[in-house]
């Protein structure tokens, strides 16, 4: 079965490039849906992770295989969920009633990369050990490059240029760590890290984490992520708000769950890092006129703080964990959420400048009630689910004692109170008072793409009581 | 049914009252009679049960039996003692008759402006009932949370000018930025007591008392700060005169009258429940708050003198009302232990004063709804002459200014007489509380001043342009009769203080530090009455003696007053255009308030601007990633005229590799490396 979830989003993929037009909707959007059921259907029950396929191995030290455990569930559904939301919604994106890219040309070319990611991203999730790891990871920005340079004009390709530069200037030091962990203990097995010598174990973390924060655009290496924005905008909202930038927290929580390398101070270190990286992100609200690129920042600060959780889960602290891993399933929705309800708005009105939007409740109460759901949501409120994830982090922070926890805490909390502060002004801008010339074009997008945003809202709201038993039980296994 | 189903069944009524106004596809009249029957519902359900919990004690519920939260260190519990039920009372009254006046102020809305209202509005009481009954502080955040949302939908119900989406952005920005303080706060007493219970929180902050006091205190503050934020308390208040003046007059009634109320609750439960009374923590807290309080009172009651903006005035004077509360909160909390008669008898008066104050506050907004909904302006200058066409709202307004003011025998009178004894005798313990009393005093007249200018700018005298544009008619019926309701409350309230008094008591009396506050020293008529050495307050006979005195009066008139005529006012022997000779509310207390000019302006608008140089920081690609990608770009483009297609070149280049890799295999096989 896991073969098979790994395979349909392939063939999906392969079948929409060869169909134009409504046959590719179809095509891409019947295998989301087949591809959804059956990572639900693959979830671990009774606390044994499933097992795919079982290791094969074509050359001493390399093994390939399928293993579902809790982590991996949990980027599954992650993954394949948002992704039949984003494929519906695309379906009715590409079309020539978009104002912003009249040209529905290409949606072959678009499925094809979109649903290849997804396989690359399950395949992530489903690898037993580094090595296979590392072969999705690279099938990852292979896409990523695609999909950002899709509209083929100058600003994209070099857009999609520096995205692949960056992120595999960052694998580099990946394919470092499998080296020395390959020459150190012959295999790519998670468990083979434990064994490395302590200064290697160092060097072999050091570099998985660069690795991670390239590709989770965490400071120095994330001005690739706001340039990603020319990418259409359902592309924007998978790759690079609800899943590719997540593979780089899961290869952390990867690191901290299935081995036990990541403790003392590369632990400080993530927490450290994604402190700083939070207020970097935080720090590029207030210039973004752009909506996407404000959304962009907004992706960024989110990942630091699941990396928050995440750090302070390897410095022993259970709550801070699964505070990190649910802000990766409660952002997910509410991040894509937000993308498509600002993709709705350019899709309607053609532009995305904060400038250039004001009052488009008037005209598309939809859209606006959803970004405004969005900025609420994004912003911890409860009762949203990132209020949970937040809440746990907090606790988590203070349990870990000492004046860090109460210096991670307030840091948190004064980063929260200005990104709220400045949602509800940007949702002020541009939802309330006189409708702006470029808002009187405005109109609620089609069906499908309302239906997509209005369930996206529901489970904004919903989504972390479903979630939380699957965290609790890796959690559980950490602990 | 028990006792113990009444909160949920309350916070179901109201819930699914809200949805069903939401989404039932009913004419705008039908739903408002559906918001408002819900809110009805539950306010009579309100009563049984706060009535219930007064008599027969303190009801615990467990809402989350059957949920597996086992592992969870959170529960959603209630627990609901005297205290709660008082506010559950005032839950009861206030917003059932919010909501039976807009059934007649929202009459001619579209349908959607009116599930705007009612929905969200529904979703407030709730989320305020719950906030009162919470024992755990996840389901506190959780209420606290969606009554501030609820608030922000509803100050924004008249969308369409965008100063209101300002002013309620500053109000919710405010509202969370205050509010972290108290998840931080909880969450470690959490971490340090075990789980989010109250009971255990108030055992994990004792404890952390007697270990590191700073500490302590400093969780003491960031809870302080949230609460004080919510009640309007300076430096906290700039955001209420711009949200309770951009929301809608029932809005404004049920956020002035009961939400920031949930502050005072939220202080009450902090200081008198937790902090530990009789130790240098609660003097010091209590003169504080004292201090804040009096600095709330004299600027709230100045400000409202100042105002020409008719829900401004009442906005302003909310501040300064809840400046008494919270003095007198100070006061009790820095008295406990040292004087405890004294403290009994303070926190007797702020509590009452949250009573009267939510009786007369929500009287006065309404009342101003009704004459925008006559005149459809809230301009002071434009207004006057209405007593003529709307006689009851104007008695009402009388009724409330005279009541908020403190006069016997009104409500208002009541709280405040214990306010001022209070302060006066504790200047004996605490000498700074004698001149916060005295102060009391004079803004009361302050108080006074504003309240007759509102009501005479907007009844009596001259016939202002927007009076005599107004829509004719009788006044609607449900908002004369919510009006009334509120009204007779404050009279009633006024004429038998010995009920409040006693409840007040027993609120008290469920503190943990109950004795240091002398509730089980004082009885009722002590706290009115003898206990300072005075025969004490008794409303009725102060009655008998305005009756007397009004009957004089009325006497003396038809004996001595000549027949009167109406006729146009004339001016050193011209008959001058009515307009030019007109006392505006424009004109009144200038010279007062030209000696107050500085309290006049707002002392700080928070502003949210990036620097500049910010921007030049975070542009990486600049100063990191763009050299070093040019860096590396020049490298390459070295190495590449190394590799111009001639022969020479690349026999140099494999000379030079052959060379290292002997170098490499000699040195390692030599042991150099």
């Amino acid at each position: 079965m896991l073969l098979l979830l790994l395979l349909v989003p392939l063939a999906g993929g392969l079948l929409a490039a060869m169909f134009k037009g409504r046959n590719a909707d179809v095509a891409a959007t019947l295998a989301m849906a087949l591809a959804t059921v059956l990572a639900v259907a693959a979830i671990p029950r009774g606390g044994q992770p499933v097992e795919g396929i079982g290791p094969w191995s074509p050359l001493p030290g390399l093994e390939f295989g399928l293993r579902l455990d809790g982590l991996g569930s949990l980027l599954a559904l992650v993954v394949t969920v948002v992704g039949f939301f984003i494929t519906a919604y695309s379906t009715e994106y590409f079309s020539s009633r978009n104002r912003e890219h009249p040209s529905p040309e290409g949606k072959g070319r678009y499925y094809f990369f979109l649903l290849v990611f997804v396989t690359a991203m399950l395949g992530i999730a489903m690898s037993p050990n580094f090595f296979q790891l590392f072969l999705f990871w690279e099938l990852t920005t292979v896409c990523s490059w695609a999909l950002i340079s899709f509209y083929g004009n100058r600003e994209a390709l070099r857009s999609g240029l520096k995205a692949l530069a960056m992120t595999q200037f960052a694998s580099l030091f990946m394919i470092g760590a499998l080296l020395i962990l390959y020459v150190q203990t012959g295999s790519f097995s998670f468990e083979g890290a434990n064994l490395l010598p302590a200064g290697r174990k160092a060097a072999f973390v050091i570099f998985m984490l660069i690795a991670a924060w390239g590709k989770a655009a965490q400071a120095p290496l994330f001005s690739w992520l706001p340039s990603a924005m020319v990418a259409p905008t359902p592309a924007s909202a998978f790759l690079h708000a609800a899943a590719m930038v997540k593979a780089g927290i899961f290869l952390a929580a990867r690191c901290l769950v299935s081995t036990q390398v990541l403790e003392g101070w590369p632990a400080l270190l993530v927490t450290v890092a994604a402190l700083i990286t939070m207020y970097v992100g935080l720090g590029g609200y207030f210039f973004a006129d752009d909506l996407k690129r404000l959304l962009a920042f907004s992706t960024i600060a989110n990942l630091a703080l699941m990396l928050v959780g995440i750090g302070l889960g390897a410095a022993g602290s259970t709550a801070a964990l699964e505070g990190g891993l649910l802000h990766l399933w409660s952002h997910a929705f509410t991040k894509t959420l937000l993308f498509l309800s600002v993709g709705a708005i350019s899709w309607a009105t053609g532009v995305r400048q904060m400038s250039k939007l004001t009052g488009l409740w008037r005209s598309m109460p939809l859209s606006a009630a959803a970004f405004l759901t969005g900025a609420l949501a994004i912003s911890g409120l409860p009762p949203f689910g990132v209020f949970w994830s937040k809440l746990l982090i907090l606790r988590g922070a203070l349990a870990a004692g000492g004046a860090w926890g109460w210096v991670t805490v307030v840091l948190v909390l004064v980063e929260s109170a200005l990104s709220l502060a400045w949602f509800l002004y940007v949702a002020r801008v541009i939802l309330f008072g006189q409708p702006s010339e470029a808002a009187t074009h405005g109109r609620d997008p089609a069906p499908v793409m309302q239906g997509v945003l209005g369930s996206l809202m529901f489970l904004a709201l919903a989504a972390p009581y479903v979630g939380m038993p699957i965290i609790q039980w890796i959690a559980k296994g950490v602990a | 049914m028990t006792a113990a189903m009444l909160p949920g069944w309350i916070v179901g009524v109201l819930v699914v009252g809200a949805l069903l106004v939401a989404l039932a596809p009913l004419k705008s009249r039908s739903l408002s009679w559906l918001g408002a029957g819900a809110g009805l519902l539950a306010g009579l359900l309100l009563v049984m049960f706060g009535v219930h919990v007064l008599n027969a004690g303190p009801v615990e519920v467990l809402w989350s039996s059957g949920l597996p939260l086992d592992d969870l260190p959170f529960s959603f519990a209630l627990r609901v003692d005297s205290l709660s039920a008082i506010f559950l009372l005032l839950l009861a009254v206030v917003p059932s008759m919010a909501l039976l006046f807009a059934v007649d102020y929202l009459d001619g809305q579209p349908v959607e402006a009116v599930r705007r209202f009612f929905a969200p509005f529904l979703i407030l009481v709730a989320g305020m009932v719950t906030v009162v009954m919470a024992a755990d502080w996840v389901l506190f955040l959780f209420a606290w949370e969606i009554m501030s949302l609820a608030s922000y939908l509803l100050v924004m119900w008249n969308w369409r000018q965008v100063e209101n989406a300002r002013a309620a952005w500053i109000y919710l920005i405010t509202t969370h930025i205050a509010g972290s303080g108290i998840m931080l706060a909880a969450c470690w007493l959490s971490v340090a007591g075990g789980s989010f219970g109250f009971a255990q929180s108030a055992a994990a902050l004792a404890s952390t008392f007697s270990t590191s006091p700073i500490l302590a205190n400093v969780i003491v503050g960031c809870f302080a700060v949230g609460f004080m934020a919510k009640a309007a308390t300076f430096p906290f208040h700039f955001w209420l005169p711009e949200a309770h003046g951009a929301a809608p007059a029932p809005v404004s009634a049920i956020l002035s009258g009961m939400m920031v109320k949930m502050g005072i609750y939220g202080m009450v439960r902090l200081f008198v429940f937790m902090l530990p009374a009789n130790s240098t923590w609660s003097m010091g807290w209590g003169v504080l708050l004292a201090t804040l309080g009096t600095i709330s009172m004299v600027l709230g009651n100045i400000r409202s003198l100042g105002e020409q903006h008719a829900k401004r005035v009442v906005a302003q004077s909310s501040i300064g009302q809840l400046g008494y509360i919270v003095l007198s909160l100070g006061m009790a909390v820095a008295l406990s232990g040292r004087a405890p008669l004294l403290a009994a008898v303070a926190f007797v008066g702020a509590l009452y004063h949250v009573i009267n104050h939510a009786m007369f506050k929500p009287l006065l907004f309404l009342t101003v709804g009704s004459v925008e909904h006559r005149t459809g302006t809230y301009d002071l200058r434009r207004l006057g002459g209405l007593v003529d066409t709307m006689p009851a709202v104007a008695f009402m307004t009388l009724l409330g200014a005279l009541a908020i003011a403190g006069t016997p025998p009104l409500n208002g009178f009541a709280s405040k007489w214990l306010i001022y004894r209070s302060a006066v005798f504790g200047g004996l313990e605490i000498p700074v509380f004698a001149v916060f009393g005295v102060i009391a005093i004079f803004i009361s007249t302050v108080s006074l001043a504003a309240y007759l200018k509102y009501f005479g700018a907007s009844f009596l005298g001259y016939r202002g342009e927007a009076s005599r544009n107004a829509k004719e008619g009788p006044e609607p019926l449900w908002m004369l009769t919510a009006e009334a309701v509120l009204g007779a409350a404050c009279v009633f309230l006024g004429l038998s203080p010995a009920p409040v008094v006693a409840s007040s008591l027993a609120a008290l009396a469920g503190a943990p530090n109950a004795a240091a506050y002398g509730a089980t020293l004082v009885s009722t008529g002590d706290v009115m009455g003898g206990l300072l050495g005075s025969s004490g307050y008794m409303p009725v006979a102060v009655l008998l003696a305005l009756a007397v005195c009004a009957l004089l009066t009325y006497g003396v008139w038809q004996l001595g007053v000549q027949t009167t005529r109406a006729t146009t006012p004339w001016f050193g022997g011209e008959l001058l255009p009515e307009g030019e000779v007109r006392i505006g509310s424009e004109h009144l207390y200038r010279s007062f308030l030209a000696r107050y000019k500085a309290l006049l302006d707002p002392l700080w608008n928070p502003r949210l601007a990036a620097p500049a140089w910010l921007a030049k920081v975070l542009d990486i690609d600049r100063w990191l990633i763009g050299p070093v990608y040019q860096g590396y770009d020049g490298l390459s483009r070295l190495v590449v005229r190394r590799h111009q297609g001639r022969a020479k070149g690349y026999v140099a280049w494999q000379l030079l590799a052959v060379v290292l890799v002997v170098v490499l295999l000699v040195g390692t096989e030599g042991g150099l490396f």
